[in-house]
């Protein structure tokens, strides 16, 4: 009996078809990975699954009875538990009181209930350890055995080794092997080939919300994975020659720390010059945003250096480097507004000096400026002073954009710069960093579509786990290159 | 049922919620006062006779506008940047502590000395709000809590001092220092005890926040602060002149307001409560009431003060105690709290 | 020196009565700033209704009453209407002390006969029976904090609401019942003032008290075991300031001491990482966002 079964599922985002008709079956006690690239609706599929999305079409049958999942409540209730990519721990609480938060347990006997659990399932975590004092390796390893405490059966692991070290990553394949001896049956959600064929008995791989194949993990290549994953090679968008110039950004053995203290980034040199476009690939979570934020200025390197513009930058605060020329979009775009105030007020929220008399703002220039601004983007408001947040998304994004290229920058970092826009707003975005790229600036581009970085850069560098795997000439990438390499194998 | 936040509040609720805000106290404080054996009719009779109803009276809100219009308008510009200055009680005390060392112990006379206490006064002011301000931008202290410690800090300096060091050669024992030279006790305005230099000090400040607020360069990192921290950070805003700017401009204006209670008014320093009663308190009302607007600031100054003037008669006139203008001030910010959840959410089933 | 102890205890007692409940209110992520409020409700409503019964016990049980209700309307503007916590903390205050001023105007001057006399535990060593109770409540709150499940899921609620609600904990409620504890806490700490301090009514007796105890909770990183040894320090100073006046040590100036030690308690406890480690990450700001 199929543990769980997803018929004819449709997922639909206005015009996006997250999920188009698909049909995904976990066997009991089996390990079924579910592969394919970021966008190919394998999270949205899963959510499904838990009960956090609703489907507009198809039907779930958990042990062979239909099954009507409206919050993950039900799903727990069903014995579904999934592990996300981020955590739900309370980090002032020891191992054994989130458990208990968790699972429930006496009000004095918590403690004794939850050492109990933990030797049951033969976890090796230390209960009266304070989860702030874990490694990823062990907080995922924590939210797991959450999910088993509540009574899962079925345990969905999203990605679950992008916070991971390799042997921590080890030592989860074999947790796994020993879950399943213990009759749980899991999918493992992940973008990585090895990681699929290493520990599952079948692979799904999906690719643009549809299942392209599934195949028994010992029947099946690396080879034809890859090919399943990524499809036929698109056309090569033509692309324009440009002029490139002098250097613009030189960075050298860069080492950045994250929030929680790993090394985000280690060892990464490249170099970019006036006109050319400098793409980074991966997953988000490799360590691109702190990246990003060091090239920046928003956040201090533990190591190495950056050169703006043939002048040292790397312990230089945001306005320094702004002078010289830089321009930033974040990967956060709620970071880069300030809600409260006006359209006109947020397009020259970095460069409001410029529109300075002595101590004084013309705001009569920052108008024109804004109404010019807002003309030849479209964006989209009731008035230059309405308040940003009544912006929606895309033109959030679009007033970003704006602000960030009218500056005329001579290095353009952006991260995910066309997340969460439509099509044709996506497509106008990267027309305009490419302008900007033939008027001259260097622009360094963060991406997880493959596509548009082929599309835009001049070179294209891999980042995983906060090193380059591998930086290619943009005629000499192919997307199953790519691909290779953002599943961590390094290329000399 | 819930709360949702709205994307925007309509023009009529940002005018509505205020208003409705003061109906709501207006009926709690009249049900508190029948409960409690006073006609809530005669109170209301008292308050605005005493305020509004004579010349003298509408002198006398102009004499508790003061202060209170001085620190408002320095509130205004530290709430918009979400800085949280509780402290304009104590940057008040501080301010009258220096204006008392210029009068008594500094040995200058007539005007020169009379420029000096004001300089000395805000610097007072200004140095006291420093405090806080230094810690919330070197290590992220909760202002809050620092400013309102300091409170009682000053308070308890002005305690040691008026029964210590500085305590009155001619005044009994009682709790006063000497009264100020005729050369430290501000000019007043006719007949009544409006003192005219600390006034035309708090009409000046309306012009110069709303310049900062709308034209300035300083205004608009104000802004961009009390907006978003993070998108502050990402703009190049610097945290530290934000904070630095907003408390010691505040602290500045609180500590001219402790001048003009001392040198203007009582003529001496006094047990801290007489100096100022619970005016850094009320100016936190004054600045939210005029929503933050400096313009607005100048009626809600105008209309607190005559609620102090009322407070002061009703005592007078009813017999109740000095905390009753504490349930004015406590039930008006409480009520404007709960209009502004209601501009700023929504209910949704 | 017997006597110095038992002043301090006595000094100590409101303060410790007051920080313990404000850490379990803190604890839950809600920043109270009325406890000077609640406190002179309480010590009003203790007086009257002791006059009235004659009842010590009585007038203590009005007090808590008196400071869980303030604290219920704290709680349902901090938390249902996600208000601004600081600004409903001040007004709450300023009502609470203006409250008790109305309603204490005819008491002053009126003697008190009920009251909580001391008890001798061992030799000279006395206290009254709300001293031993205060003690016991520190104790209690600690077992409460870190054995029980309950105190866990308190913490978590403090700490990560988002997290906790995702493990279907109704973190209104519990933030709820911690304010209105904490608030009848503060209470009984302003009961105990006539009843076992000054055996009157007087106004502004609270005398700053409450801003002591937010003070404290900050100093005593939280922790009701710390929150004793502050409170007791802190009476101690209360204690000692009168008695070394004649010595020429200005008693104004010691009495500013703990506001002081609170702020540079503030200044180590600001960081990031400690408090991380208290636990208290959520503390004052609204849930949901």
């Amino acid at each position: 009996m199929p543990a769980a079964s997803m018929r004819n599922v449709t997922k639909r985002y206005g015009s996006i078809l997250a999920c188009d008709r698909v049909d995904f079956t976990l066997e009991e006690g089996e390990v079924h990975a579910l592969l394919g690239e970021n966008g190919a609706g394998k999270t949205t599929l899963m959510s499904i699954l838990y009960g956090l999305v609703k489907p507009d079409e198809g039907e779930i049958w958990i042990w062979d009875r239909r099954a009507k999942l409206r919050s993950p409540r039900d799903a727990m209730k069903l014995g579904i538990g999934m592990v996300h990519q981020f955590f739900t721990l309370v980090d002032s609480l020891t191992v054994a009181e989130n458990l208990a938060l968790a699972a429930g347990g006496g009000l004095l006997s918590y403690r004794r209930d939850a050492e109990k659990l933990l030797r049951e399932l033969g976890a090796t975590l230390d209960p009266s350890a304070y989860v702030w004092q874990l490694s990823a390796g062990e907080k995922q390893q924590l939210e797991i055995l959450k999910a088993l405490a509540r009574g899962a059966r079925i345990l969905i692991l999203d990605e679950p080794t992008s916070v991971l070290t390799e042997s921590e990553a080890r030592w989860l394949f074999k947790f796994i092997q020993e879950l399943k001896s213990k009759g749980a049956s899991i999918v493992f959600v992940t973008h990585k080939l090895d990681e699929a064929l290493a520990v599952s008995d079948r692979i799904t791989v999906m690719r643009k919300g549809r299942v392209v194949g599934s195949a028994r993990s010992c029947e099946v290549s690396k080879r034809e994975l890859a090919e399943m994953m990524v499809g036929r090679e698109p056309p090569k968008a033509r692309r324009g020659r440009r002029r490139i110039g002098g250097t613009v950004l030189e960075v050298r053995e860069l080492a950045v720390r994250g929030d929680r203290g790993e090394l985000a980034v280690s060892g990464v040199s490249f170099e970019v010059r006036a006109g050319e476009v400098f793409g980074i690939a991966g997953v988000s979570g490799n360590g691109q945003r702190e990246l990003a934020e060091a090239l920046a200025g928003l956040r201090r390197p533990e190591g190495g250096e950056v050169l703006l513009a043939g002048r040292d930058v790397t312990r230089a605060g945001v306005g320094e480097r702004r002078r010289l020329g830089l321009a930033y979009i974040p990967e956060d775009r709620l970071k880069a507004v300030a809600l409260d105030l006006s359209v006109a007020e947020n397009l020259v929220l970095t460069c409001y000096s410029s529109f300075c008399r002595s101590l004084t703002i013309d705001y009569r220039a920052v108008g024109e400026h804004a109404r010019k601004l807002v003309g030849e983007y479209g964006i989209v408001a009731s008035s230059i002073r309405a308040p940003v947040k009544s912006l929606s998304g895309g033109n959030v994004q679009k007033l970003v954009v704006a602000r960030e290229l009218a500056s005329r920058p001579k290095l353009l970092v952006a991260a995910y710069p066309t997340s969460g826009l439509d099509v044709a707003a996506a497509a106008q975005v990267r027309g305009r960093i490419s302008s900007a790229a033939a008027q001259g600036a260097g622009v360094v581009l963060i991406s997880e579509d493959v596509d548009e970085l082929l599309e835009v850069s001049d070179r294209v560098a891999v980042m995983v786990k906060g090193r380059f795997t591998g930086v290619l000439d943009a005629c000499d990438a192919s997307r199953e290159r790519i691909g290779i390499l953002m599943g961590g194998s390094v290329e000399a | 049922m819930r709360l949702e936040k709205r994307e925007s509040t309509p023009r009529w609720l940002q005018a509505a919620a205020p208003l409705g805000s003061l109906c709501l106290a207006f009926a709690a404080v009249s049900a508190l006062f029948a409960a409690s054996g006073v006609s809530p009719a005669e109170a209301v009779k008292v308050i605005f006779a005493s305020s509004l109803g004579s010349s003298y009276g509408l002198s006398e809100t102009v004499v508790k506008a003061t202060p209170l219009l001085l620190m408002g308008e320095g509130l205004v510009l530290s709430f918009t940047a979400g800085v949280w200055n509780i402290g304009c009680e104590g940057q008040l005390l501080a301010g009258a502590v220096a204006a008392t060392w210029v009068a008594l112990y500094s040995g200058l006379g007539g005007v020169p000395g009379l420029l000096l206490m004001f300089v000395a006064g805000a610097a007072a002011g200004a140095a006291w709000a420093l405090i806080p301000a230094a810690l919330k931008a070197k290590m992220d202290a909760n202002e809050v809590i620092v400013t309102l410690m300091l409170n009682y800090v000053a308070e308890k300096v002005v305690e040691h001092l008026i029964y210590g060091p500085w305590r009155g050669a001619s005044e009994w024992g009682f709790p006063y220092t000497d009264e100020f030279p005729r050369w430290a006790q501000l000019p007043t305005l006719g007949a009544t005890r409006i003192h005219i230099p600390t006034l035309a000090l708090a009409l000046a400040s309306v012009p110069l926040v709303y310049w900062v607020l709308s034209r300035s360069k300083l205004g608009f990192e104000l802004k961009v602060y009390g907006s978003s921290e993070s998108a502050a950070e990402y703009a190049g805003v610097s945290k530290a002149r934000v904070v630095l700017a907003c408390l010691c401009v505040s602290g500045m204006l609180a500590g001219l307001a402790g001048v003009g209670e001392v040198a203007g008014i009582h003529h001496r320093l006094r047990y801290p409560r007489g100096v100022s009663c619970g005016y850094g308190y009320t100016a936190i009302i004054v600045a939210w009431l005029g929503r933050l607007n400096p313009v607005l600031t100048v009626l809600s100054a105008l209309f607190l003060g005559s609620l102090l003037v009322g407070g002061d008669a009703i005592q007078v006139k009813l017999g109740l105690p000095r905390g009753v203008v504490d349930v004015f001030n406590g039930m008006i910010l409480l009520s404007l709290l709960v209009g502004e959840v209601v501009s700023r959410y929504r209910v949704v089933r | 020196m017997w006597s110095l102890i038992r002043a301090m205890v006595r000094a100590g007692t409101p303060l410790l009565l007051g920080t313990v409940g404000e850490v379990l209110t803190e604890r839950s992520g809600v920043l109270n700033l009325g406890v000077e409020g609640m406190m002179a409700a309480g010590a009003v409503s203790a007086f009257a209704v002791a006059y009235r019964t004659g009842s010590a016990v009585a007038g203590l049980a009005a007090a808590a009453a008196a400071g869980a209700l303030l604290a219920l309307i704290h709680a349902a503007v901090s938390v249902t209407l996600r208000g601004n916590q600081v600004v409903c903390g001040l007004s709450i205050a300023m009502l609470g002390l203006g409250l008790s001023s109305l309603v204490g105007r005819r008491y002053i001057g009126v003697p008190l006969s009920a009251r909580f006399r001391e008890v001798s535990l061992w030799g000279a060593l006395a206290a009254d029976p709300v001293a031993y109770g205060a003690l016991l409540a520190a104790a209690l709150t600690w077992a409460v904090l870190w054995k029980t499940r309950a105190g866990a899921v308190l913490r978590a609620v403090g700490d990560n609401p988002k997290a906790a609600e995702a493990l279907g904990i109704r973190v209104h409620l519990v933030r709820y019942a911690a304010t209105v504890t904490g608030g009848a806490l503060a209470g009984v700490a302003g009961g105990y003032l006539p009843l076992a301090y000054t055996p009157s009514w007087i106004e502004g007796m609270t005398g700053g008290r409450g801003w002591i105890v937010i003070g404290l909770t900050v100093f005593s990183f939280w922790s009701p075991g710390k929150a004793v040894l502050g409170a007791y320090m802190f009476g101690l100073i209360e204690a000692l300031a009168y008695r070394l006046q004649p010595l020429g040590v200005s008693a104004p100036l010691l009495m500013a001491l703990p506001y002081l030690a609170a702020v540079l308690a503030l200044l180590a406890g600001s960081r990031e990482e400690v408090r991380k480690k208290a636990g208290v990450s959520a503390l004052g700001k609204p849930y949901p966002e």
